[in-house]
């Protein structure tokens, strides 16, 4: 009787897991940041990716199948990153990860998926290192040099300026390789950077800096970081006398706090984005529309980046036609023209995206668009 | 522009350190006065800070209080706060070794900050503005109205803390508790009650220096209170700790001092400058600018 | 002895196969895969935090010296290994211990200048040098600077960090059960009187900074070569605080609570994983919890141990053989050689003697003030050797000062104090006591967390000599010094009728015992000239009674020069061969009993100007 009924719930549960393996859900790990310093860039991603994830479904899934987003927190800290990167692998057994949203968190976990031969994409990531770990690591934005040589191109011949002073954050890797890119450019195109401060993350006080630079009196001041930090750089910067230099700056800046932060100060600073929020690409407009829906805030580059991400593994899945590490890694490395929310996505045979850059100013509180630069 | 550094140069980085030296110096107030009396390092008061500032920032936003009523509403407030830790987590541990409670500290450092990522949101917060900024230029020397604000607002509460410590009664029981808390009790007085008194204010100090910086620096984060209150807390031991006087030296130096790296040597060592200067002075004068050194009877 | 030694080797073997049993548990389940690579990563990261807890605890726990820059040692061991194996191409096990070597290093650094710093302001100071540590990294760009180290290769396993916590816990729990370890526990428990009983506390506390920054060091060589990048923000200060939470949480002094407490510390960030963005509320709220309910951490300070294991099961199986004969040894050797006692020279005439020596102990012309107060002022002494002397006086007569001078604990304003015609003004405490001067405290200075027995060893630290690695190795050496130490100490505790109480805890015996251990303590360290302050204070009379035959057979039997301090005048004139006596820092009679109680200037000082 008793060995009956065992055979009997065991073949019951073998009938049930087949059953449900047919119809089992895509799993796709995601690390981000959503405790300690860095969880305002990290939720922001998360978001965009869950927004994703319902979207995805309500299309009816990839391959017929329903996604489900495994959400990792590695707080800022690349060892967290690392446990988050092994525990998608190895406990919830995802196919593929995206993330993580620092570079630093990404260094860390970018090696373990790539010892575990399951593709990486980061979406976030600008350090120029991560997609050299291996064939398995991807990242879906830009590198940190682009920026930097986009804008100094513009501020050399657009706005004519021949000294450049610097501003920026020498504990963030993305802050660091962009003023060092921009430097170099600036300088190879004849400029001069006058000046070069720095401060720490966290910081809120940046006069003694600036009171620094207001001396050599620079024609623009470049301030690669992001919108919650060069808010208050502009407003101190303008307040303490800084009236010619032109504030130019990044992707970081792409946020709906930057103006309420800044206020007046930041009006007719130019930055470089991955797309225009007047863009009237489809794309983009449903993106802000929904994110904005979804959250009660526009979203920030960070959200357009992570959304753009989860976009270019989406495309991957499909093209695998199968949910399998190699298959999606072969997919991902042959990525072509994917019309993603910050244009149309190709990634090159470093698994870097090839993406054109837009130049924006602000103007009116808003962000207006200026002009395209192609890499 | 003697070794290309002029006056109006360096008067205006003074005016720069003062203006950072006076947040510093009120959060440092309430270090010392915790320290002077229960000898904890109250890691959780940077995050009071914290707490002071989005007080605030929900009483003017949220319920349109006037910024001159806002930034009391956020002292009691913060002052509550810091009753309820003390109550819920510090006094429990009183008689257990002081370790104890300086790892309860951190435990509640980190769980007001993460509770603060989780309720507040954790992107930066504008903070409305309250007036219009104004700005001089006095021969080079550049200063705001909301500096003159902030200054002199920091100034009235650290001249109204030591009145209350030095010239009141529940002042002098306070410095009687800080001094010796056993024979304090013998004299008839409430230690556990001078204690509360003593949270209640270092905590109202350190909301009044929240709301100042998201005045003044018009940001406020969940994560802000780490940064000041680390360095805050090394404003208070290069005063002496336990000394008022010397909290507000002590701040007012870190500040200068920190702003005149960036000015004169490299913003690079910002950060280490605070602490190089904490070591020196715990070198040369073990027990802070102002301290006593205390002799160890035998 | 040979049962103690056939002891220790059934324990290292023992220990042995607990720890070969435990290693193969863990490669046996992750081989059948019910651990995977994610739970062995999990374990690493235990091992570094209980390498990291374990030299902290050395520091902290043992030492005392408050430490919150462990993690700027980690920093220095991580990067230097990593550049070792990365850019100089070196085999790992080389590149962890140059880690390890410039993280010492670095403790050296940290050490040396902080040392007059105590408690907080020590730890606020170590705080600062770890921060100045990940600044001075973020400015290195042959490292990285702030973009740090990456493509490290991944060499550390499991069993790497296995053998090498492992390595840690022994050598820490080794150096701790020798005369280091209890020179270090003395520091902790008062490092005034850990310095007057001839232990330099300032070597000693360099030492526990220099081996546990090792350690940190190679932890973090280890970390860095699993993590394979590093950065500067890895190891700021939540990093120092994450490894002061395990050796809190663990309980301070505990070695076993600190490798318990590093898998809470490691495990519960993990565990709590699926509460998102709760989950660091949650640790938070537990953190508080725990302290709460557990303030002196999960274990306290006591340990679980092969012996404490066996002698439990000793106790249910009816006795297990091994300490038994250490204890027989000790009580045959109470009346043997190795007891300290110097015999045979008690009988000597000492007056005779003193006729023909130098003073034992002179003062010329002393002075000491603090600050504007003089609390001696132009004293001029002499202590013929071998005399018993009292220095008596109303309080605040300087009587504690001139014991202060004497021992080091207090230098000279002008002036100087000879020992046997040797200055001796402005040496340390620990020095003057290796030279022959020993004392005892008016407010009792035991190491009060410490045994009976302990408090005597620590004592008799300086009579025996082997070094920290032969403690680490349990070298022959050690054994025997060890044995030698015990039984001497428990000799002593016999002739002050303390030896039932050995395993006791010092800070828990009546006050009475209390002041004995302080004299048993006291003349351990084999001095010439013991200085006794107020030795019978709070003693009721028949334990004066007592105590004044025992400073009487003492001064006889170990040949000693005796000053006491002491108000009970009974004591005083019944004991004392000489009296002293000081007002207000000023030495106003100086002759036998007999004359100084007659003396004028004396009875005014007592009784006021109306009494004459």
């Amino acid at each position: 009787m008793l060995r009956r009924s065992i055979i009997l719930a065991l073949a019951l549960l073998v009938l049930v897991g087949a059953a449900s393996y047919g119809a089992e859900e895509i799993k796709i790990g995601l690390i981000t940041s959503t405790t300690g310093d860095t969880a305002t860039f990290g939720i922001s991603v998360r978001n965009a990716a869950l927004l994703w994830e319902k979207q995805v479904n309500a299309r009816g899934g990839i391959l017929g199948r329903q996604v489900k987003i495994y959400v990792e927190d590695d707080k800022g800290m690349p060892s967290d990153a690392a446990n988050a990167a092994l525990k998608l692998i190895n406990q919830t057994k995802v196919p593929v990860i995206i993330g993580a949203v620092t570079s630093n968190c990404t260094l860390a976990a970018a090696p373990i998926a790539q010892a575990n031969k399951v593709p990486i994409l980061t979406p976030t990531s600008t350090n120029v290192t991560v997609t050299q770990i291996g064939k398995y690591v991807f990242r879906s934005c830009f590198l940190d040099p682009l920026q930097g040589q986009v804008m100094a191109r513009f501020a050399v011949s657009t706005l004519k300026a021949s000294t450049a002073a610097m501003l920026y954050d020498v504990s963030s890797d993305y802050s660091m390789g962009l003023a060092e890119s921009f430097k170099k450019q600036f300088e190879a195109l004849g400029g001069k950077v006058v000046a070069s401060e720095t401060y720490s993350r966290g910081e809120s006080d940046f006069s003694a800096q600036l009171t620094k630079i207001k001396r050599v009196d620079p024609d623009v001041l470049w301030l690669p970081d992001y919108y919650n930090t060069v808010g208050l750089i502009t407003r101190q910067a303008r307040q303490l006398g800084i009236k010619k230099a032109t504030f130019i700056g990044v992707d970081g800046w792409d946020s709906s706090d930057l103006v309420p932060l800044a206020g007046d100060s930041i009006e007719g600073g130019y930055f470089s984005n991955h797309y225009s929020a007047e863009s009237t690409r489809p794309m983009a407009v449903a993106f802000i529309k929904a994110y904005t829906d979804a959250y009660k805030a526009t979203p920030d580059a960070l959200a357009a980046l992570a959304y753009d991400g989860c976009l270019v593994v989406e495309d991957a899945i499909r093209r695998a036609g199968k949910v399998d590490s190699e298959a999606i890694t072969s997919a991902l490395a042959t990525t072509k023209n994917v019309e993603a929310v910050s244009g149309v996505l190709t990634l090159d045979a470093d698994r870097n995206p090839i993406k054109d850059a837009v130049v924006l100013q602000v103007k009116g509180g808003k962000f207006v668009y200026v002009t395209s630069v192609s890499p | 522009m003697l070794l290309g550094f002029d006056m109006s140069q360096i008067l205006q980085q003074l005016v720069n350190g003062l203006a950072l030296g006076s947040v510093y110096a009120l959060i440092a107030l309430g270090y010392t006065m915790v320290y002077g009396i229960v000898r904890l390092i109250n890691f959780a008061h940077g995050d009071v800070f914290m707490l002071g500032a989005y007080y605030g920032f929900f009483a003017i936003t949220r319920l349109h209080i006037p910024f001159i009523l806002a930034m009391p509403i956020a002292m009691g407030l913060a002052a509550l706060t810091g009753v309820i830790i003390e109550r819920l987590a510090y006094r429990p541990l009183r008689q257990a070794p002081r370790i104890a409670a300086l790892i309860t500290a951190i435990g509640v450092s980190l769980l007001i900050q993460n509770l603060g990522l989780k309720l507040f949101e954790s992107r930066p917060r504008p903070y409305p503005q309250i007036m219009r900024t104004i700005v001089w230029d006095v021969g080079g020397v550049v200063f705001s109205n909301t500096q003159i604000v902030m200054l002199g607002v920091a100034l009235l509460l650290m001249v109204l803390i030591s009145l209350f410590v030095y010239k009141t009664k529940t002042g002098k029981a306070l410095r009687a508790v800080a001094f010796d808390r056993d024979a304090a009790r013998l004299m008839g007085i409430d230690s556990d009650r001078i204690i509360l008194i003593t949270f209640a204010l270092g905590s109202a100090l350190a909301a009044a220096g929240g709301v100042l910086v998201g005045f003044y620096y018009n940001r406020i984060t969940p994560t802000m209170g780490t940064m000041y209150g680390l360095k805050a807390f090394v404003a208070a031991v290069v005063g002496g700790i336990g000394i008022v006087p010397g909290a507000m030296l002590g701040g007012v130096i870190m500040g200068i001092a920190e702003v005149f790296v960036v000015a004169f040597v490299s913003s690079t060592l910002k950060d280490a400058i605070a602490f190089a200067v904490l070591i020196v002075v715990l070198l040369v004068k073990p027990a802070g600018l102002l301290g006593r050194a205390v002799r160890e009877k035998v | 002895m040979g049962n103690r030694r056939r002891g220790s080797i059934l324990t290292s073997l023992a220990v042995t196969a607990a720890l070969a049993v435990g290693y193969g548990i863990v490669s046996f389940m992750a081989y059948k895969s019910w651990l995977s690579s994610y739970h062995v990563q999990i374990l690493i990261w235990v091992g570094v935090n209980v390498i990291m807890g374990v030299s902290l605890n050395l520091i902290n726990g043992f030492t005392g010296q408050f430490s919150l820059g462990h993690a700027g040692f980690m920093a220095i061991g991580a990067y230097t290994a990593a550049y070792c194996t990365k850019i100089l191409g070196l085999p790992f096990a080389v590149a962890l211990i140059a880690g390890g070597i410039t993280a010492s290093a670095g403790g050296l650094l940290v050490g040396v200048p902080t040392l007059r710093l105590a408690g907080d302001y020590l730890a606020i100071a170590t705080l600062g040098f770890g921060e100045i540590i990940r600044v001075a990294i973020v400015n290195l760009s042959v490292v990285g600077g702030p973009r740090g180290l990456g493509g490290i290769p991944a060499h550390t396993t499991f069993l790497w960090v296995y053998c090498v916590a492992v390595l840690a816990v022994v050598v820490v729990k080794n150096i701790i059960g020798s005369r280091h370890g209890r020179a270090f526990i003395a520091i902790r428990e008062d490092e005034t009187a850990a310095e007057t009983m001839g232990i330099d506390t300032i070597k000693t506390k360099i030492a526990a900074f220099v081996i546990g920054a090792f350690f940190a060091g190679v932890a973090g060589g280890l970390y860095a070569h699993k993590i394979t990048y590093i950065d500067p923000g890895q190891f700021d200060f939540m990093k120092s605080i994450e490894s002061l939470v395990i050796i809190v949480l663990g309980g301070m002094g505990s070695i076993t609570g600190s490798v318990v407490a590093a898998f809470i510390v490691t495990f519960l960030p993990e565990v709590l994983r699926p509460l998102a963005e709760w989950r660091m509320v949650a640790y938070s709220l537990m953190l508080i919890l725990i302290m709460l309910y557990r303030p002196k951490g999960l274990m306290g300070s006591a340990e679980v141990s092969i012996a404490g294991i066996r002698s439990r099961l000793g106790r249910a199986f009816g006795g297990f053989g091994v300490g038994v004969g250490a204890q027989a040894a000790c009580t045959a050797a109470a009346d043997g050689s190795g007891c300290g006692s110097r015999s045979g020279a008690g009988g000597a005439d000492v007056h005779a003697r003193a006729a023909k020596l130098p003073p034992a102990i002179e003062t010329q012309g002393v002075c000491m003030n603090f600050g504007g107060l003089k609390a001696v002022c132009d004293l001029n002494i002499q202590i013929a050797k071998g005399e018993l002397t009292a220095v008596i006086g109303p309080n605040g007569a300087g009587k504690t000062t001139v014991f202060n001078m004497f021992t080091g604990l207090s230098n000279a304003s002008v002036g100087a104090v000879l020992y046997n015609g040797k200055n001796i003004t402005n040496r340390r405490p620990s020095e003057i006591n290796v030279a022959g001067i020993a004392r005892t405290f008016q407010n009792i200075r035991l190491f009060s967390n410490m045994t009976v027995l302990e408090n005597v060893m620590i004592a008799l630290n300086g009579q025996h000599h082997y070094s920290m690695l032969e403690s680490v190795l349990r070298s022959g050496r050690y054994l025997q010094a060890e044995e030698e130490i015990r039984n001497r100490a428990l000799a002593l505790l016999a002739i002050f009728k303390l030896d039932n109480r050995a395993d006791e805890i010092a800070g828990k015996l009546p006050y009475g015992d209390q002041r004995r251990l302080e004299i048993a303590r006291a003349l351990a360290t084999n001095p010439h000239v013991l200085l006794l302050d107020e030795p019978a204070a709070g003693m009721n009379p028949q334990e004066t009674q007592e105590l004044m035959e025992l400073i009487k057979w003492v001064h006889r039997e170990y040949d000693l020069t005796v000053l006491l301090i002491e108000h009970d005048m009974k004591l005083v004139m019944n004991l004392a061969q000489r009296i002293i006596v000081l007002d207000h820092g000023v030495m106003i009679a100086d002759g036998t009993p007999a004359e100084v109680v007659k003396n004028t200037k004396v009875i005014q000082a007592y009784l006021g100007e109306e009494a004459v």
